[in-house]
């Protein structure tokens, strides 16, 4: 007979009149990088990425999600500089089949906060906070704990001030704030 | 050269629904409603990522598949929502650590994919670990598509998570 015990799972439920975390970092003057493949140049794309290793070039943060049918878009956010804008310039000419976008520069706001892999609400709250203050956000990202958010170049401060303003930061990290 | 890209570990999740959301930036309704409404019915979002374009807005969420039915509720019962809502069921995540921030890890991990012709629906990557979506039966090939692209400690098998 099976215990009363098994199957049973724990359901994390927060009630806080603003979500807790552990403090929020900004880096700022990213490279935002797209490159476009179908599944058949995964492969290929894999290889020349793998090149830039050698480069000592590494990323930031990496993304990638279905584009129109059949091809999928990864997102590099990396490091500016000359030799990179000079690497990746051609590894996009050498993979893309559309003319290569000028890179943009940008700015990354990531968090993240107790029991935040298994609690919901956490990106609603923070987009929530953008759109409050209509703060165009480029893109986000999350596939753990931590919430990664993609602002034009110059924005990154504000977005931050944004979201100190929305959730709960540690006290220390509050007088930090206050003093920068 | 010796070959020294490696890995500690891998993590395997459960079953998994995933979302492809896509609005018109001219919408007048966000793009992030479905997020809205996935936290009024207290669900987590275990992926998520998004995209800005000149003229649309494309979006990306898994939800565990024992929220499958609910979320087909709310989303049916939603007309600014059920237009822009793609269903995949049944895919999961495969999560190696630590990415070190490094191009050769991410390069061989595509590759991994590529070669052994398995689908990526999405990907991401957080403080240390590198994640992902394919189909949730062939999660476990994925898992060894990535050990044999990557060293890590032998026999370690991929641990299972509930995420």
């Amino acid at each position: 007979m099976k215990k009363a015990t098994e199957n049973m799972q724990t359901v994390a439920v927060y009630s806080e009149p603003r979500i807790k975390t552990y403090g929020f970092h900004l880096v700022t003057d990213l490279f935002f990088i797209e490159l476009l493949c179908s599944p058949e140049s995964l492969n290929a794309l894999g290889q020349r990425i793998e090149a830039l290793g050698d480069w000592d070039m590494g990323f930031h943060l990496v993304f990638g999600q279905i584009a129109e049918e059949y091809a999928f878009s990864l997102f590099i956010l990396t490091q500016s500089s000359d030799r990179m804008e000079d690497q990746i310039g051609r590894l996009i000419n050498g993979l893309s089949d559309r003319p290569s976008d000028p890179m943009s520069v940008v700015d990354v706001v990531f968090f993240q906060g107790p029991h935040f892999g298994d609690r919901y609400g956490i990106a609603h709250a923070a987009f929530q906070a953008m759109e409050a203050r209509s703060l165009p956000l480029l893109a986000s990202v999350c596939s753990g704990a931590c919430l990664y958010l993609v602002f034009s170049r110059g924005k990154g401060a504000e977005a931050e001030g944004v979201l100190r303003s929305a959730f709960e930061v540690p006290q220390k990290n509050k007088a930090r704030g206050a003093e920068e | 050269m010796e070959d020294n890209i490696r890995i500690d570990g891998l993590k395997l999740s459960d079953e998994l629904l995933h979302l492809g959301i896509r609005h018109s930036s001219s919408s007048a309704h966000s793009p992030f409603l479905l997020y809205r409404r996935l936290a009024e019915h207290a669900i987590n979002v275990t992926f998520l990522s998004s995209a800005s374009y000149a003229h649309d807005i494309a979006s990306s969420c898994c939800v565990s598949i024992k929220a499958h039915q609910e979320v087909r509720e709310l989303i049916a019962s939603d007309p600014n929502l059920e237009p822009h809502v793609q269903f995949f069921p049944s895919v999961g995540m495969v999560s190696l650590f630590p990415h070190q921030n490094s191009m050769a890890v991410l390069g061989r991990a595509l590759q991994a994919f590529g070669r052994a012709r398995l689908p990526v629906y999405g990907m991401g990557s957080s403080l240390s670990s590198l994640s992902f979506i394919t189909d949730y039966v062939r999660l476990g090939e994925a898992a060894e598509a990535i050990k044999t692209a990557l060293k890590s400690p032998s026999n370690a098998p991929a641990s299972h998570v509930d995420l």
